[in-house]
């Protein structure tokens, strides 16, 4: 059963997509979401079939299952490289199955919003075809079973979010911003193909079973060649930073916004943005081998989150302030997932699923608004909204608190979970005997089988020595003590934020800008529905799943042994969150309820800083200055040497052949007899050289 | 003699087919039959074929004196390729022969050159085989006629038939040369004689015992085939003749010609002559260099497309004999057994890997012309398909899949077949005399020749591919090929991608064709190929 049915979840988005290609232009038009719609639907469906088999002792009795699809080419292993097999693996575990059942879930809500968002643009049938090639792109992603299948489709969904980005292709903010994401994910990209290529050399293989699931082989790896483990980790996380938008190559997500906002939600904000979280989850024994590379994580995660976080604070874009928030909460993510512990792991992929939800729901929302406010986006022409669309406003609402992580909202959970490792990771001591008997807990959860491979990834863990590893001459412990400090205020900031945008769009005195016409209204039920349905899940997916029940974690404990185990509530942390996001509330609703001058009286105040922030650091001015000149001076010479030197050379090459070409071309002058004159002298000839003069 | 009897069974059945051609056509009957006709009787000698086997109960008798034929892999493969090639051509000029005169003659020629090529396939005898060779040959000098009927097509006509003969008189002189040293036209025989006589004296070979009547033997069969595989310089016919016929017929003087001398040279050549594999491989590595150097460098020039492809064609050809001079080598020293590369095949069997992937995307691209061409109006300059992309999509697809594979780009046939050609001619060691264990030079000269040689190729084939994807049409086709043609098209095409996506069991298949181990010694053998004259 597993294999079909595991072949058929990525099977169904592809389909959709070629049927589109082929049929759409011309026989589908306007109902060319069905088949994307059909296609997402019918991989859920599987994915969750998937999920629910994994749950299952008895159907998938050792809790993952790979298998090849098929096998391009085997290159046995020589002397000096590993063997190398190109094949198409699907890998099932229950973090896959996770990854997998959140994102055809959110792809299909996302393809039935858009039937209505994108109603009555030239480009039907193309969006839907590119929706569902990023879909199957990403199923792809998430399943691979090897390496370089993940590099190829992490190109692939890099391609899809290029075409997608730009897919009002006449406008030029839409092209460049496509470009410009291409561009810089070519830098986080070579990073990973590097990692890639290490591994490759050192493990002998590209294949997971053979690498980063393969524990001894790790530890003995590691016990070869010192650092490498850390290089190999930093390398893959370059691609990670690329791809999931952390400092300092963010700067491509804000811009992405231009593409349809569909695609913002879907792409830009639940999933493909996660692919970089997920491959460090994906690699947790790796990173387990590599304390320092777990605390540059960290340190980047939680750089990431206050600087999007202070950037996000004065935006007036709506969808831009969601862009910022995106690249902050991504942050948070790697903040967790750098933190060593299995709590942080859990937590992080928690919060991953969780903020796909309320994301979505978010960006979702700020494109029903942009929809009746006919495409104008700027929080500053329009508010008091909540009565005209008083759907859009509850489920907004609902998904800036789940944001502001406010108890019991789902974003409370997942972003607790965060905070709290990274303070157990601040204070290792105080939390040892609790790992301890956490370790012990998990050993008797899983009985004898499980064991084994447990047993192992715990050994090769605790061989690390954490206590003395030190970045910048400041031990891991007291970076982890300012981090947390740092997620904490950033929290503080993210419930401002968010609340600013609620009470500009939807509070205060009822204003329409003129684009908006006088048919400025609800959204369709097309648009809606699936807003409730995220809400829901943004409400109270924490609290059906998270710590109080501890299905999740018990689910991923299958993949990552260990996250299961039991923690304590840190009530400092939850009491502390808590306050952070009602006071930045609070804030929000001083400065921005009723529109009054205390904003600007504070900008006013401290003018050097909002410029800053107004601004985003000026990122894109110093890349532009420091990358982007330097790059296109280069280019200019390189296009002038290329010109005279290389073209000249290449030129002078290729025209060899053809003059020899020329010379030999009378040869061929049509006369029989001398056709027939040179096959018997050529003949004579190699009888002479054979007979006569063999000596050579 | 019976088994004899069943071996040639299918292509008995092509015979009799084009007997019925031949004599039905001088009835009344519509000429519309004749097309379904010749595809039903390949169809049952397809069929005929797959039961070889059990019509031969039990496993193939190993072949002996007796034998004048003989059904083993090479046999089988070379059968299914003629088949195939077969139900391409005839499929192509289903439109084209339907409303012509000549049809039944022209299809009853088609089945004939085609039971020529099985002949070839199945032969273990010296005139069976040469009989074979001229069952191709003497329909080809009437179906280039059949062609296009103008002065230039009787122009390559004639010249085609007059440098044929030529050719084959040559290749008839080495084989008598071949008889008159051994006393016998059997090739099992001859193999076995040449063991005997000239091989191994005391599990040593002896330099001294290669006569040099095998040496003249030896060059003029490569002489004489070199004309059907169009290798340089025996290839002055194929530009001429190319562009004087129409489409069709080039297709097929493309494919069979080149697949029935390449087998007749494993035949006669690789797998029987022992003891002159030294001078074997040194005649195919100067025809190689030579082949596919000047075709590409030739091809570069063309304008008119079948003259391009012809010479594509001879690059081809030259790409193919470096798999039969490392199959020289393979066979000549078995202590040195070469590995597979990637596990691919290498020598021999590459050479053949190499033909069928060939045969099927030119006979694809040909298609392709046949598809656009118009009655007395043939695809002549390369610039008519130009914005075919716009016009006919598909079809613009499909060639593009079909130069990309002839250019050698991965993941498409061509790309295997190359690595599988120069992986085996870089994965020969050492030299003839035996303990180098370096990388002989020669064979790596000849690697690096054949990769630059698939450089220039490219060009070439990637400018059609940008003139029928990047420039706006000149005029809009008004193709008469039809869907038989288009089919064609379409079922290369899908076999191209196949074969480039999954080409182990083509691989599996090949890797069964046997190569006789030629000199069972135990040490290594002391020949030197310089001083064997002296």
């Amino acid at each position: 059963m597993p294999e079909f049915l595991v072949t058929l979840i990525p099977l169904c988005p592809l389909l959709a997509c070629l049927a589109i290609t082929v049929l759409g232009p011309k026989l589908l038009k306007e109902n060319s979401h069905w088949l994307t719609i059909l296609g997402n639907a019918a991989a859920f469906v599987c994915a969750l079939s998937a999920l629910i088999a994994l749950t299952s002792t008895s159907m998938i009795p050792q809790g993952h299952r790979t298998f090849e699809l098929y096998k391009w080419m085997s290159l046995p292993a020589s002397a000096n490289t590993g063997a190398l097999d190109i094949a198409i693996t699907l890998h099932l575990d229950s973090m896959s199955a996770i990854m997998l059942t959140m994102l055809t879930f959110v792809a299909t809500l996302v393809a039935i919003y858009a039937s209505s968002y994108m109603h009555g643009d030239p480009g039907y049938p193309r969006f839907f075809a590119c929706v569902s090639l990023f879909t199957f792109s990403m199923i792809m992603l998430v399943l691979s079973g090897n390496f370089l299948q993940l590099f190829m489709f992490w190109e692939a969904v890099g391609l899809c979010s290029y075409l997608l980005i730009g897919f009002w292709y006449e406008k030029p903010s839409a092209s460049a911003a496509g470009m410009k994401a291409f561009l810089v994910n070519r830098v986080g990209d070579f990073g990973f193909a590097i990692g890639i290529f290490l591994i490759w050399i050192h493990f002998g293989s590209i294949n997971y079973a053979d690498t980063i699931f393969n524990p001894e082989l790790l530890a003995k790896v590691a016990a070869a060649n010192p650092g490498l483990l850390e290089t190999i980790c930093l390398c893959l996380f370059a691609g990670a930073v690329g791809k999931s938008a952390q400092f300092p190559l963010h700067v491509w997500l804000p811009d992405a916004m231009e593409g349809p906002t569909p695609v913002s939600a879907l792409i830009h904000a639940a999933t493909m943005v996660t692919a970089g979280v997920y491959m460090v989850a994906r690699c947790t024994n790796l990173y387990m081998l590599a304390p320092h590379a777990q605390l540059v994580v960290s340190i980047i995660g939680g750089l990431t989150a206050l600087i999007a976080a202070l950037i996000g604070l004065t935006q007036t874009d709506l969808k831009r302030v969601l862009a910022y928030s995106t690249v902050s909460q991504l942050g948070y993510m790697f903040l967790g997932l750098g933190t060593g512990t299995f709590l942080g792991i859990g937590g992080a992929m928690f919060h991953l699923i969780t903020h796909a939800f309320f994301k979505a729901l978010l960006f979702l929302g700020a494109g029903s608004v942009m929809h009746a406010m006919g495409g104008v986006i700027d929080m500053r022409h329009f508010g008091g909204l909540r009565k005209l669309m008083p759907k859009t406003y509850a489920t907004f609402l609902i998904g800036s608190l789940a944001l502001a992580g406010l108890f019991p909202l789902s974003g409370f959970w997942s972003k607790d979970t965060i905070l709290a490792s990274v303070r157990m990771a601040a204070h290792p001591e105080a939390h040892a005997a609790d790992s301890h008997a956490a370790a012990t807990d998990g050993h008797d959860a899983h009985g004898k089988q499980a064991a084994v491979g447990h047993d192992d990834a715990h050994a090769a863990v605790s061989s690390v020595d954490r206590t003395n590893v030190k970045l910048f001459g400041i031990r891991a412990t007291v970076w982890y003590e300012i981090l947390f400090w740092v997620g904490s205020f950033t929290a503080f900031l993210t419930a401002f934020y968010t609340f600013r945008a609620v009470f500009m769009t939807f509070h205060g005195e009822e204003r329409i800008p003129e684009e908006a016409g006088h048919h400025a209204h609800e959204s369709p039920s097309a648009m809606t529905t699936p807003l409730i349905i995220l809400a829901i899940g943004a409400a109270f997916l924490g609290l059906a799943l998270g710590h109080m029940t501890g299905i999740f974690d018990g689910f991923l404990d299958k993949t990552v042994h260990g996250v299961a185990a039991h923690h304590a509530a840190d009530w400092f942390v939850i009491g502390l969150s808590t306050v952070a996001a009602i006071a930045g509330i609070g804030l929000a609703w001083v400065m921005y309820a009723e529109r009054s001058g205390v904003p600007a009286a504070i900008a006013q105040s401290m003018m050097p800083l909002y410029r800053l922030s107004l601004n985003k650091f000026y990122f894109d001015e110093l890349y532009y200055i420091f990358l982007v000149v330097p790059v296109m001076c280069l280019a200019q010479f390189s296009r002038f040497f290329d010109w005279i030197g290389v073209d000249g050379l290449v030129g002078f090459v290729s025209r060899v052949p053809g003059a020899v070409a020329k010379l030999a071309r009378p040869i061929q002058n049509g006369l029989v007899q001398f056709y027939a004159l040179s096959m018997m002298l050529a003949t004579a000839m190699l009888l002479w050289a054979l007979l006569v003069r063999p000596g050579w | 003699m019976l088994e004899t009897f069943k071996i040639l069974l299918p292509a008995s059945v092509l015979i009799v087919a084009a007997l019925i051609c031949f004599l039905g056509g001088t009835a009344k009957i519509s000429k519309q039959v004749w097309g379904p006709f010749s595809l039903l009787s390949l169809a049952i000698a397809s069929v005929l074929l797959i039961v070889m086997p059990q019509i031969l109960a039990g496993p193939p008798p190993s072949p002996d004196a007796s034998s004048s034929v003989i059904f083993d892999p090479l046999a089988r493969i070379s059968e299914f390729l003629a088949l195939m090639v077969g139900v391409l051509f005839a499929g192509m000029a289903f439109r084209q022969q339907a409303d012509d005169e000549s049809a039944p003659e022209f299809y009853g020629l088609l089945l004939t050159l085609l039971s020529g090529l099985m002949v070839v396939s199945v032969a273990n005898d010296l005139i069976l085989l040469f009989l074979g060779l001229e069952l191709i040959s003497i329909p080809t000098y009437i179906l280039i006629y059949l062609g296009k009927r103008d002065t230039r097509c009787q122009e390559a006509a004639a010249k085609y038939f007059l440098l044929s003969v030529l050719s084959a008189a040559v290749l008839l002189y080495g084989l008598s040369f071949l008889y008159g040293m051994t006393g016998s036209t059997n090739l099992t025989t001859i193999r076995g004689v040449l063991q005997q006589t000239y091989g191994v004296t005391n599990g040593v070979v002896q330099a001294a015992s290669v006569s040099k009547l095998g040496i003249v033997a030896l060059v003029l069969i490569f002489a004489g085939l070199g004309f059907k595989l169009a290798a340089v310089p025996f290839h002055f016919y194929a530009p001429d003749v190319y562009q004087g016929t129409n489409a069709w017929n080039a297709g097929l003087l493309s494919i069979i010609p080149k697949a029935a001398g390449l087998i007749a040279l494993i035949r006669i050549v690789s797998h029987t002559m022992v003891g002159y594999e030294g001078f074997g491989q040194t005649v195919a590595l100067i025809l190689a260099l030579v082949t596919m150097t000047a075709g590409n460098v030739l091809a570069l020039l063309q304008t008119n497309v079948r003259r391009m492809l012809a010479y594509s064609g001879v690059a081809h050809a030259g790409y193919m004999l470096v798999g039969i001079a490392v199959g020289f080598w393979d066979s000549w020293n078995p202590s040195f057994r070469l590995d597979p590369v990637y596990g691919l095949p290498v020598g021999i069997q590459a050479s053949l890997f190499y033909l069928i992937t060939y045969s099927i995307v030119s006979a694809g691209f040909f298609a392709v012309l046949v598809f656009l061409a118009r009655p007395g109006k043939e695809v002549e300059h390369i610039e008519d398909l130009t914005g075919l992309w716009k016009s006919q999509p598909w079809l613009a697809i499909a060639a593009a899949i079909f130069l990309f594979s002839m250019a050698g780009i991965p993941p498409l046939p061509g790309f295997w077949g190359k690595l599988a050609l120069f992986g085996g001619a870089l994965s020969v060691r050492g030299d003839l005399s035996g303990a180098i264990p370096y990388p002989n030079p020669s064979f790596v000269a000849l690697a690096i020749v054949g990769m630059l040689n698939a450089a220039i190729g490219g060009v070439y084939y990637l400018r059609i591919i940008a003139l029928m994807f990047l420039h706006d049409p000149l005029s809009t086709p008004q193709p008469r090929g039809g869907r038989p043609a288009m089919a064609a098209v379409t079922l290369c095409a899908i076999v191209t991608i196949v074969f480039g996506l999954q080409s182990r069991p083509v691989l599996t298949l090949l890797r069964d064709i046997d190569q006789p181990t030629a000199i069972e010694v135990a040490t290594t053998p002391k020949l030197l190929p310089l001083t064997a004259a002296k």
